[in-house]
């Protein structure tokens, strides 16, 4: 039980920490270190950079809605009034 | 190029087709057979009326100009998306809870149920939302402009002819608006036909988008190298993009995806399931993912091929024209279409629900024709309003669209839209995790930051041409320099989006901040703010506890049938509310009264339905008391807990120390149970041949005098052995108790072992055992007692000459001076201890040499007392372990420190060794 909660309780912890990583990555100063004439394979590093991080937030979300669910499945929530 | 005939005609058809949709979702939520209409995927599509025209049109047009900015407004919805457990969540969950009809219900309902605040919300996002609109219709009316030709060039909405077009798209979308979205005052406020049509747009849209990218990537072009190989230098600068304007723009798209109006209604109001937001957490990310993949690409493609001067925001139509795949620009068109219907249709039911329910019916419940003593059924009313509302709306937008749309290209339209509608931020915010905030300071808030606003980016966006004068643009008003609208206190060289948002959110802020700390929350207020904070918590239930009103049933009765009908107010009254509150009592209760105002609230906003309720009762009070005591509650059960974790610890810790504490006690009471029982089995035994051998002595009287004699000599030596035993045990209770201290001088130990090593002598003449003494130390002190020290010498000899039965029996004894201790060590070659006693020698009647078969039986105190006594003066007595491989035979050691001879006496009291 109280690995359970503990899991849980980490699952939380990521899923409020997720957008403030994405808000790192994704802000000055940070994403000012891509230059926007290096390129890889043609494409602008930049671009590849910010759609890249996206993809991955949106990986990493999708992983933590559907642990979030899985975990919640056993210890059930109050009834939405 | 398309005939302005099938473009018509294709959008026309298109129009049946969602109108057909959104009736058959109406049918189908009318028969209650929600299926799909209420899956996590229509959800996340109905979201994705964030992707607006301006998406569809706007934000290659903004590619062209700024780079990857454009990136910007989809970022700040990904991460509050992606954060929903966060915000998202709560919002959701106090919006149904609450049953939260509009952003302004929400607004006002957590500050005090104020209509004045909700009014004021209502105005801020419907000026806010007329930008955006006529955006909408300006992006309708010049993608059919370009498609169909009309203007070759792609230009722009002329002031003239094509004013129909745009009233005619108004108007159409006005007929949707009002067919599926004020069909029924419904009591949850969901527009089943309204979402499944969106959510088919918003298919078509990113069908579209997706389309026209891979048309222009793999089509025109051969990949995307060789589209990027054509990007235009300049095009990211990324010190100029990534800078304030980056950050303005996601902190203004992240708050606009919750504070924009048909955002919240879609989000929170239309939801089905809470779950449904854990599936948009991703979905929708990744929706926008895709429909901004290709935006770079046709910018890029555009700029490269198409002649210079064409219009940037209408690429996507024009690109496929130029590569002559009309159906796939025909395709492109209708996404536009999409894209900017169905955010106009939402927009308008959301605007018109709060205009209806915030500015008309306060209005009307002052009328004395409408107010609750007039009769009928006020549901026509709250239809006719918003039916009339969404028609006022869309003309707001119209209107915007005349006065100004000819000069600014979509996206900064757009921005400047949500620049407006993030006023609403910090008010929303800070109803949801801040206790102290007020109504009045929300309002404050709002008040000055969408003057600001207004001031520094709407009207300016008019470009001189309305209220304010291009003069009053470059001096300030009056000539004053520091008013300058886009140079603020004089604030200047910011971009002017950049400006507007930071002058006006941050006097909203901290007007919001500065007057919610000026006076405590009213009691009101104090409730909703405990009830919206901690709704996760739910300590509150039901509000019954705090509040207390009555009301005649009868007059909640008519109340309820003019907004709910007869049935669902019979129903409502007889059994909804709790089963002692019935019809049948002429006054209601509380209980009864908050499921009424609850379930008015759904249909007409927390304020309105608070002003009617409060037509009808009477008595209104909150126990602010109550109330604070709840407030503090779950910091009190915070507090609670820790200090039950704390108590328990130490109980924790008690409760060993206790489980110690009796393992010793009843060791020591099983050691002197032994104790005693050794003792009396100790003395029994001389008892026993005392008493019959003086038994034989007296009852028969003719025994010889030998025999005589040897029966008095058998009682005497038994007495004796009682003695020495009785003797032991006094000593050795006299050294257990430790209670006289005893007086330590520098002794020499040898000494000791002299007179110890003579009065042995005899014992062991009787045994033929001569000890053999090694060499004599000289001049080595201990502090000890004499007297102690000789006895512990006494005991150590003559147990190793009396329980030595070897046939050769020795005794050695040597001493000897090792790092300042004196040790002295007696061995013999007797049989030795049983390795199993070795252990508890030094304990009392244990008998190491049980298994010898040595003449004396010794009281087993001996060996207890001398290690007593060593303890007592500091030293240790020890059983050397027996030498492997060696001889038999054991090997005591006595260890005590050698102190300078000069030492003066001193006294010590040795720790007792049953303490520790």
């Amino acid at each position: 039980m109280d690995s359970r909660f503990a899991a849980r309780a980490r699952l939380k912890d990521a899923a409020v920490l997720l957008p403030f990583t994405g808000l790192f990555l994704l802000m000055p100063p940070f994403i000012g270190l891509f230059p926007p004439d290096a390129r890889l394979a043609g494409i602008p590093v930049m671009v590849l950079y910010v759609f890249g991080v996206w993809g991955l937030l949106i990986a990493l979300a999708a992983l933590l809605a559907r642990r979030l669910s899985a975990s919640e499945r056993r210890p059930p929530e109050p009834p939405p009034g | 190029m398309l005939s302005g005939d099938v473009v018509l005609a294709a959008a026309l058809i298109y129009v049946a087709l969602l109108f057909a949709v959104a009736f058959f979702g109406d049918w189908r939520a009318g028969q209650g057979r929600l299926g799909w209409l209420s899956s996590p995927v229509v959800y996340t599509l109905s979201i994705s009326i964030y992707c607006t025209s301006w998406t569809y049109y706007g934000m290659v047009g903004s590619a062209t100009r700024d780079g990857i900015e454009f990136a910007a407004v989809y970022i700040g919805p990904m991460l509050v998306f992606i954060g929903w457990w966060l915000l998202l969540r709560k919002l959701v969950r106090i919006g149904r809870v609450h049953r939260i009809t509009s952003i302004a219900d929400m607004v006002s309902s957590r500050y005090g149920k104020s209509t004045a605040l909700a009014a004021l919300v209502t105005v801020i996002a419907v000026v806010a939302s007329t930008p955006y609109i006529a955006l909408q219709l300006k992006a309708v009316v010049a993608s059919f402009e370009v498609i169909s030709g009309a203007h070759a060039d792609g230009g722009m909405f002329g002031p003239r002819g094509d004013s129909t077009l745009a009233l005619g798209v108004a108007v159409g979308m006005a007929v949707f608006a009002i067919l599926f979205g004020t069909r029924n005052i419904d009591v949850d406020e969901r527009h089943h036909g309204v979402v499944a049509a969106i959510a088919l747009e918003a298919m078509v849209k990113l069908v579209a988008m997706l389309g026209v990218g891979l048309l222009v990537v793999f089509g025109i072009a051969d990949g995307p190298g060789e589209i990027f190989a054509h990007m235009p230098a300049q095009l990211l600068r990324s010190e100029q993009v990534l800078g304030p304007r980056w950050v303005t723009v996601v902190f203004l798209s992240a708050a606009a995806v919750v504070c924009l109006p048909r955002q919240f209604q879609v989000t929170v109001v239309e939801i089905g399931n809470e779950r449904h937001l854990r599936t948009a957490s991703w979905l929708f990310p990744l929706y926008l993912f895709l429909i901004t993949l290709f935006v770079l690409p046709i910018a890029i493609a555009g700029l490269t091929w198409l002649p210079a001067g064409a219009n940037p925001d209408m690429f996507m139509l024009t690109l496929p024209l130029w590569a002559q795949r009309p159906e796939i620009a025909l395709l492109a068109f209708l996404g536009g279409f999409s894209a900017a219907t169905s955010m106009v249709i939402v927009a308008a039911i959301a605007l018109s629900t709060m205009v209806s329910n915030h500015l008309i019916l306060p209005v009307a419940l002052r009328l004395p024709r409408l107010s609750l003593a007039a009769s009928g059924d006020m549901r026509r009313l709250l239809l006719r309003s918003r039916r009339i509302s969404i028609c006022l709306i869309l003309l707001l937008g119209f209107l915007y669209l005349r006065l100004n749309a000819r000069f600014n290209p979509i996206a900064s339209i757009g921005l400047t839209s949500f620049a407006g509608i993030v006023q609403l931020l910090p008010a929303l915010l800070g109803g949801l995790f801040w206790r102290q905030a007020t109504g009045r300071g929300a309002a404050a808030g709002l008040c000055a930051g969408a003057a600001v606003w207004a001031y520094t980016l709407l009207l300016p966006s008019f470009k001189g041409d309305w209220l304010l004068s291009a003069a009053t643009m470059a001096d300030g008003p009056f000539g004053l320099h520091w008013l300058r609208p886009y140079a603020l206190f004089g604030l200047d060289g910011l971009d002017p989006l950049v400006h507007s948002v930071f002058w006006s959110f941050t006097l909203n802020v901290l007007l919001f901040v500065g007057v919610s700390l000026l006076r405590d929350p009213k009691p009101l207020e104090r409730l909703q703010s405990a009830l919206f904070i901690d709704v996760f918590r739910d300590p509150l239930g039901d509000t019954s506890r705090f509040v207390s009103r009555s009301a005649t049933t009868s007059d909640l009765n008519i109340l309820a049938q003019r907004l709910m009908g007869v049935d669902e107010a019979r129903q409502l009254l007889e059994g909804g509310a709790g089963s002692d509150a019935g019809a049948n009592e002429p006054i209601a209760d509380e209980t009864l009264i908050a499921e009424l105002e609850r379930k008015l609230a759904g249909s007409v906003g927390a304020a309105s339905a608070r002003a009617m309720i409060s037509q009808v009762v009477t008595g209104e009070t909150i126990s602010l008391s109550a109330l604070l005591r709840i407030a503090d509650e779950t910091e009190r059960i915070r507090a609670y807990n820790l200090q039950l974790e704390n108590q328990s610890r130490q109980l924790a810790e008690a409760a060993a120390e206790l489980r110690l504490a009796n393992e010793r006690l009843t060791q020591l009471d099983r050691q002197k149970d032994d104790f005693l029982s050794h003792v009396s089995h100790e003395v029994r035994t001389p008892m026993t041949s005392i008493r019959s051998f003086a038994e034989i002595l007296l009852d028969s009287g003719d025994l010889e005098r030998a025999q005589v004699q040897r029966f008095l000599g058998i009682i005497h030596e038994q007495s004796l052995r009682m003695t020495r035993l009785l003797d032991g045990i006094l000593d050795l209770n006299v050294l257990e108790d430790g209670a006289a201290s005893w007086m330590l001088t520098p002794v020499d130990p040898e000494v000791a072992l002299d007179n110890a090593l003579s009065l042995c002598e005899g014992l062991g003449s009787a045994s033929g055992v001569r000890p053999r003494r090694l060499a004599r130390l000289d001049g080595v002190r201990v502090m000890a007692d004499v007297d102690y020290l000789t006895q512990v010498f006494i005991n150590l000899i003559a147990n190793a000459i009396q329980h030595n039965t070897s046939d050769a029996p020795r005794v050695l004894v040597s001493s000897a001076v090792r790092e300042g201790m004196y040790v002295a060590l007696i061995e013999d070659n007797g049989p030795g201890i049983h390795p199993s006693e070795r252990e508890r020698i030094f304990s009392k009647f244990s008998r190491g040499w049980a298994h010898t078969r040595s003449a004396t039986q010794g009281a087993g105190l001996g060996l207890a007392i001398s290690w007593q006594i060593m303890q007592r003066l500091g030293g240790s007595l020890k059983l050397l372990p027996a030498r492997p491989g060696g001889q038999a035979g054991n090997c005591f050691q006595v260890r005590l420190a050698c102190c300078p001879p000069t030492a003066t006496p001193m006294s010590t009291r040795a720790p007792s060794p049953l303490a520790d």
